[in-house]
């Protein structure tokens, strides 16, 4: 009987440790890096995040402290940061903010009109940091002299090619609608892919014809075709900064490091930065660091803007490997993940099931309420997990807080429907006895109704936080960090070692909460009641 | 004790009471009997306030029921349906002691009134500590009317009470009932379907057909006096066991 009573509160007090572990954690992640008093951001490409490291260690020089929220996501999630102010500034490219991000200027606008626009939004733009990074079709050497490919226009005549489209050019305006329309592309096999994964689909033959963007290290390691946009259909890609007016006026030394890097990086001197970190694997933070050293003191590097990355990555080929060091640091870092990824789960879990558990009892309660709280749910749960953080953005800024919001989303599902499953499934005469013994409600429910639907609302609990493992790995593209980090990187290094470093953890992290909430499951559904199920 | 004035009641297009009136003195024993789906089950419904009549008035100890004091009702009402309904979740004590602990009764008191019915039901006081699960079926409709018992209300209802036992635990607990009710001088309703039982545990046979009253009267009236064509075929078709011998 004591044991009954405490079930209830057991129940009850999940949720709120839960929550509150998980706030812990956050709390002592969020202690460790020191006050920063701007922040960028970067998309979840390595060329994104070399510039944004080499502003970083600008602005560092100048004694400005920036915060790096790195690989964020697509443009979509950076656009959003900046509007909100999440972030002050990040590297664009021109003819993404025309066909994207700003509707209705002309493909091929003039700075000062794309500058007149965007003052609209309170945002600036730079000058172009010297390089184009264009989108491009790419198809295997071998390919293209056999069937002669060398303009975009070539490929018309050969519709069983197999296209591996990242999925962000697959549906941009400027990306794939536009380019068949053009060249009057209609080819048998057409599939969405991550950029990340797109050059090992075409080495590996699973693809034919690929998008690339013109500074990608593959293509010169491959030594890939570039097919030559002959009907002019791609607008300029001119990379440049967007930030924030406000940020700009507040800190002097944030406008002056972006300056600074006008014209001072050439494509080549991308690629090869780019290249450093690809394919010879160095530390992003070590290349942009080379870059701006020699960038910023010339007469030690003559020639830098030419040669400064290329330099980068003579001293890559010399440096030993720092793989090993990492390694050393692999127990340290899986510490650190795990932290991070328990508090994504923990307290969306606790929140989910501070609010779902209530919300479970009253659609039990009144069943109209209960019809419409579940159609909720469910349209929340098809809502995907992308745009479930778009959408968290402008709410909640990046960081833990809107990956939070969305995990809180998914586990109300699992957790208000076996509530109410639970609730309405006790056998009849079970209710109508409580009902009888002249008990009022609320005793009902806690000493009868919840005790008897336990066993299902702790499998509920369980379905959303195994759901919730898995789930929280994405949270790393708005900067949540947890096991979605290693994986987001590996997918963009093509690195699988580093993608298992994350997807294995995740896993045994998935399981060990399974298991766990099958012991509490023991522990709390009563000897009888396990005895009147079993029986 | 128990009133009902003119009360209907539907389920959808199934009419369960039909314009019904009948009274149930204080200390008295009735059964009502007649098949499946006669409306006897839904009467006793009403009486606990689990249903609502769609017209008429039910009354109790003169005063009419209202849905602001149907806990109060209920706590005067021990009720007994066919399973038990007892929670698996809960040991044979917490499934006893539910009410008495909502009413803050001493402990040493609950404790005390709980042996006190074990007794009663000859149950021997381990069973207190057992889970419904671990009891037979006789013990657990023992524990059912233990519970119904706990806080000595002036009223019993019985649902079928025995009607999914094997026949000599039913014989067995047939026997306990009559010395009980006999005991106690409560109130008592019991729903059966089964003539001879009725016939043995109660004084009072009141005889349902869709919803209404057939016959109303003792054993003898019966099976002597039929009203109807349909009690005649009632009275039939349970001949099988002829009435026990101590029949009152």
């Amino acid at each position: 009987m004591r044991r009954c009573r405490t079930l209830a509160a057991a129940l009850g007090c999940l949720g709120c440790a839960l929550a509150l572990s998980g706030a812990g954690a956050v709390a002592a992640a969020a202690a460790a890096p020191p006050p920063a008093v701007a922040s960028i951001g970067s998309k979840n490409f390595t060329e994104s995040i070399i510039l944004a490291d080499i502003l970083q260690d600008l602005a560092r020089r100048r004694g400005l402290s920036l915060t790096h929220h790195r690989a964020m996501g697509g443009s979509a999630i950076l656009w959003q940061a900046l509007l909100n102010g999440s972030i002050d500034a990040y590297p664009e490219y021109t003819g993404t903010i025309t066909e994207q991000l700003l509707h209705g200027l002309p493909p091929h606008s003039s700075r000062s009109q794309l500058a007149a626009a965007l003052a609209a939004h309170g945002l600036g733009i730079s000058a172009s940091m010297g390089f184009e990074d264009r989108y491009a079709l790419a198809v295997r050497p071998a390919m293209a002299s056999r069937l002669h490919l060398r303009k975009l226009s070539d490929l018309t005549a050969y519709p069983g090619l197999r296209y591996a489209l990242s999925n962000e050019f697959m549906h941009r305006s400027d990306g794939w609608p536009g380019l068949r329309h053009v060249y009057r592309l209609a080819p048998h096999s057409l599939q969405g892919i991550d950029h990340g994964l797109a050059y090992r689909a075409l080495m590996s033959r699973a693809a034919d014809v690929i998008d690339v963007y013109t500074t990608d290290a593959q293509i010169q390691q491959y030594h890939l075709v570039v097919l030559q946009d002959d009907r002019h259909y791609f607008p300029g890609y001119q990379a440049v900064w967007l930030y924030r007016l406000q940020a700009a006026a507040r800190q002097p030394a944030l406008l002056a490091s972006i300056d600074e890097l006008a014209g001072r990086i050439d494509v080549r001197a991308m690629r090869a930065m780019n290249a450093a970190v690809q394919i010879r694997r160095r530390d992003d933070r070590a290349v942009a660091a080379q870059f701006v050293a020699a960038l910023v003191a010339p007469e030690h590097a003559p020639g830098a803007k030419a040669s400064g990355a290329g330099g980068a990555g003579a001293a890559a080929a010399r440096a030993r490997p720092t793989r090993a060091s990492t390694r050393r640091a692999l127990g340290a870092r899986l510490l650190q993940l795990t932290r991070e990824h328990l508090a994504l789960v923990g307290v969306s879990l606790g929140l989910a099931l501070l609010l779902g558990l209530p919300i479970g009892i009253a659609a039990a309660r009144w069943a109209p309420l209960g019809r419409v709280v579940l159609a909720a749910c469910v349209v929340a749960q098809t809502v995907p997990t992308l745009a479930m953080l778009v959408f968290m953005i402008p709410l909640f800024g990046i960081g833990a807080k809107p990956a939070i919001a969305a995990l809180f989303f998914y586990s109300l599902l699992p957790i208000v429907r076996n509530t109410l499953t639970g609730l309405t499934g006790i056998p009849a005469p079970l209710e109508e006895s409580a009902a009888s013994l002249g008990l009022p409600q609320y005793v009902r429910l806690l000493r009868i109704e919840l005790p008897l639907a336990t066993p299902m609302i702790i499998a509920g609990i369980s379905t959303a936080a195994v759901i919730n493992v898995g789930t929280a790995t994405l949270g790393a593209l708005i900067g949540a960090g947890g096991y979605g980090d290693p994986i987001l990187t590996g997918i963009r290094l093509n690195d699988l070692s580093l993608i298992l470093e994350g997807a294995i953890p995740a896993a045994a992290l998935a399981l060990v909460v399974m298991a766990a909430f099958q012991l509490l499951e023991r522990l709390l559904t009563p000897r009888g009641l396990r005895r009147f199920l079993d029986g | 004790m128990f009133r009902l004035e003119q009360v209907t009641k539907r389920y959808g297009t199934l009419t369960a009471l039909d314009d019904l009136s009948i009274t149930f003195a204080q200390g008295t024993v009735s059964a009502i009997i007649g098949s499946s789906g006669s409306g006897k089950s839904t009467l006793l419904r009403l009486l606990l306030g689990l249903a609502w009549p769609d017209s008429g008035r039910i009354l109790v100890n003169e005063r009419a029921l209202a849905r602001s004091d149907r806990l109060a009702v209920r706590r005067r009402i021990g009720y007994v349906i066919q399973e038990g309904g007892l929670f698996p979740h809960l040991t044979v004590r917490g499934n006893l002691t539910l009410l008495p602990r909502h009413l803050r009764w001493p402990r040493a008191r609950i404790e005390a009134r709980a042996c006190e019915l074990a007794a009663l039901m000859r149950l021997p006081e381990n069973v207190l500590a057992r889970y419904p699960a671990e009891l037979s079926g006789g013990q657990r409709q023992r524990v059912a009317v233990m519970r119904a018992l706990m806080t000595d209300p002036p009223a019993l209802l019985l649902d079928e009470p025995l009607g999914a036992l094997d026949p000599l635990v039913r014989y067995e607990l047939q026997q306990s009932l009559q010395q009980l009710f006999h005991a106690l001088g409560k109130t008592v309703l019991l729903v059966t379907h089964d003539l001879p039982e009725a016939a043995f545990l109660a004084t009072r046979l009141v005889l349902m057909r869709s919803g209404r009253i057939v016959q109303d009267g003792g054993a003898a009236d019966l099976y002597e006096r039929p009203a109807d064509e349909f009690v005649c075929r009632f009275v039939a078709a349970q001949r099988g066991p002829p009435p026990l011998p101590q029949s009152r």
